[in-house]
């Protein structure tokens, strides 16, 4: 011990008020600015959702209106052999338009005419010719149907559109006036927009839906997940367990590394050469979308199956190589099970990254215009991000609350897989 | 210790002439370029308990793991030499180092249980080991395992219960349990009571010299007074260096190197 103090430890800590009254002020500030970073990101985040909801919630229900059909015999039916294929090819078109006439009995002009049909939806006939089909029973009698109005008219009824007759409006004053009266005989109401969960894309607004999207979305990361799993976790156990540190796996590593960032559009140029044009996969198929997006997701994978796998402590390594398990014996029975938990979350975190993935999928054609729904893994279907991004370009009014209303069950597919992930987190996590 | 109600037969007569369990011959131990442990000749006896001891980074603990081949895990570790187990070397060509860690249980410096119920910890070794053939054979092993460490009184009505979940000193035993499990000849102990606390090392030291019976001991430590109490000899390694080996009482009254002496009265280390 030196018998002469430094000069700094001479003088002793400063414990002056004012010091220690600026590093709590320190404290605080920083504490403010955390805070305002938070709440900046939370308005932020509520300004979306709010103008995403805002817009599409309207989407949900739909304006119908109430017709009185009478299934005239003659024409659906003359010969009254109740046959479906006689009964398929009737004009329903015509029994619909007959129904609406009789709704204004005063009579309209021939130009008022074409009005009042089209505040009613093309698809009323199918409707019609629907429950006929599943009824033939009903022929001959006239039966109420709760038929969609157009477009124009449920905007109109939700307030999106204003009628006027000068041409600058969708909706002119003559169907405005036919619309009011309808609604006041209580033959217009507001029901739950079924046909938006049930009916794949079509040109007509109130006759599409997301069904189409959502089960191409599903066979999709269907296709992707049974790829990239096994695939993902082999590759990260070997590289991380089994693989010998040289250069060869360093540059493996490298360009795992790279594969994560690279623009997913290149994976999709890569889908269209090889898996398209070389192999001869259909296009616009589930199949090829799923191969293209477990390209994307694989090196995500791989990196969080190996940092979760890194994480495991070495000691549970050695107490199992210490009772003479054999090395894949450690990892299967101790090593793999303590990194599940991580492995399971960077894949549905990798697979939510997937969902929500639309360019790499413009480029092998599943951006195309279907109206089925599809029914196998290489029937051309769509998915989520690509039916808004063809929506949000429609010209329609109506498309701009669908547009909305899809992203919302988009985002709620996010949500369910990062809850699942939270889950199976919960449920398998060790403690040790 | 009383709870340690069971005998363990001894494998043969210990009052006979000892036999040489272990021999180690010129051996080295290189992780890369670097010569941590250098031509260590040694014999080990049987049914004795051996304590390596020396100062931090002197090659006790990496002689210790040369025994069960724990340093082929390792990447870039290179062993030289040979050590021989009932005559053969270990290092053979026919020896597969998993059957030899069958052979050679380890415990390890932290309680390492696995994240399993207590009855999984001890009967993981003899299930990939084949060792039992029903469920009441493992259930034997198990109980047989458990009363050795002495933990069997304490756990017999949570077996299903996580390990994790058993005090430090516990868990320790647990950890001997499940090396005890699958029968080796020779129990490895790097600094087994590091982590804990003095009753539970009380109890882990009376341990040892119950498992001496059976087993043969080597265990490092950085306790002289552990080495002391526990083992019957006692090898003293410094800068990579075998220095001196010899019955624990002559080592520690009577040491022949100097720099054996410095590290016992304090003055390296």
């Amino acid at each position: 011990m030196n018998s002469a103090l430094p000069a700094a430890v001479a003088k002793g800590p400063d414990l002056s008020k004012a010091r220690i009254k600026r590093r709590y002020a320190a404290e605080a500030r920083f504490r403010f600015y955390g805070l305002g970073a938070i709440t900046f990101a939370v308005i932020f985040l509520v300004i979306l959702l709010g103008t995403i909801v805002s817009n599409g919630y309207s989407a949900f229900v739909a304006t119908t209106i109430a017709l009185d059909v009478h299934l005239d015999k003659a024409a659906i039916d003359p010969d009254g052999t109740k046959n479906l294929d006689t009964i398929s090819q009737a004009d329903f078109r015509g029994v619909v338009r007959t129904s609406i006439r009789t709704l204004f009995p005063e009579g309209t002009g021939r130009s008022q005419e074409r009005e009042l049909f089209g505040i009613f939806s093309e698809g009323a006939q199918y409707d019609v010719q629907k429950r006929v089909l599943n009824n033939p029973e009903i022929i001959g009698t006239t039966q109420r149907f709760w038929v969609k109005a157009a477009p124009d008219i449920d905007m109109l009824r939700k307030g999106y559109l204003v009628a006027a007759d000068d041409g600058t409006a969708r909706i002119n004053l003559t169907q405005q006036g036919f619309y009011q009266q309808l609604e006041k005989n209580g033959r217009v109401r507001t029901e739950f927009n079924t046909t938006f969960f049930t009916a794949a894309d079509s040109r007509e607004p109130e006759q599409a839906g997301v069904l189409g999207a959502m089960v191409g979305t599903f066979m999709t990361l269907g296709v992707c997940l049974i790829i990239v799993l096994p695939i993902g976790v082999a590759a990260a156990i070997y590289l991380e367990e089994f693989a010998p540190k040289n250069r060869w796996t360093d540059l493996i590593e490298v360009n795992i590394n790279n594969l994560a960032a690279v623009p997913s559009i290149v994976f999709g140029l890569l889908g269209l050469a090889v898996l398209l044009n070389w192999f001869g996969m259909p296009r616009s198929a589930p199949i090829a979308g799923g191969v293209v997006l477990a390209l994307l997701v694989l090196p995500t994978i791989i990196i969080a199956g190996r940092s979760a796998l890194k994480a495991v402590p070495p000691s549970i390594r050695e107490a199992a190589l210490g009772v003479g398990a054999s090395h894949l014996q450690t990892v299967a029975h101790h090593v793999l099970p303590l990194a599940m938990p991580g492995i399971l979350t960077g894949t549905i975190i990798g697979m939510a990254h997937a969902l929500g993935e639309s360019a790499p999928l413009l480029m092998i054609g599943m951006v195309a215009f279907v109206v089925d729904v599809p029914t196998s893994l290489t029937d051309a279907s769509t998915v989520l991000p690509v039916q808004i991004f063809l929506w949000a370009d429609a010209p329609e009014r109506a498309f701009v609350e669908r547009t909305s209303a899809a992203i919302m069950v988009l985002l709620v597919f996010l949500v369910l897989m990062n809850l699942v992930a939270i889950l199976l987190r919960k449920k398998f996590e060790r403690r040790w | 210790m009383a709870e340690i109600n069971v005998t363990l037969p001894p494998r043969e007569s210990s009052l006979a002439a000892r036999k040489i369990k272990l021999s180690a011959r010129d051996v080295g131990v290189f992780y890369g370029p670097a010569n941590a442990l250098r031509e260590v000749n040694m014999d080990f006896e049987e049914h004795q308990v051996i304590s390596l001891i020396g100062p931090s980074g002197c090659g006790k603990s990496t002689f210790l793991r040369c025994i069960n081949r724990m340093n082929d895990t390792i990447p870039g570790c290179r062993v030289v030499g040979s050590i021989n187990m009932d005559g053969t070397n270990i290092y053979g060509a026919e020896i597969d180092p998993v059957e030899l860690r069958a052979r050679v249980g380890m415990v390890f410096q932290k309680p390492n249980p696995f994240p399993k119920s207590i009855y999984d910890n001890i009967a993981y070794g003899p299930r990939i080991h084949g060792m039992a053939s029903s469920k009441s054979e493992l259930d034997e092993v198990v109980e047989w395992a458990l009363r050795s460490a002495g933990l069997w009184e304490e756990v017999k009505d949570r077996l299903l219960q996580p390990g994790t979940g058993l005090s430090g000193g516990q868990q320790q035993r647990l950890c001997i349990a499940r090396a005890i499990a699958v029968h080796p000849e020779v129990i490895l102990m790097d600094e087994p009571c590091s982590a804990l606390d003095p009753i539970a090392t009380a109890k882990v030291e009376e341990l040892i010299d119950e498992l001496r019976q059976t087993f043969t001991i080597i265990i490092v430590t950085h306790s002289m007074q552990q080495a002391a109490r526990v083992s019957q000899r006692t090898a003293f390694f410094h800068m990579g260096n075998l220095v001196e080996e010899g019955p624990t009482d002559m080592i520690f009254t009577k040491p022949k190197d100097p720099r054996t002496g410095a590290y016992i009265t304090g003055r390296i280390g």
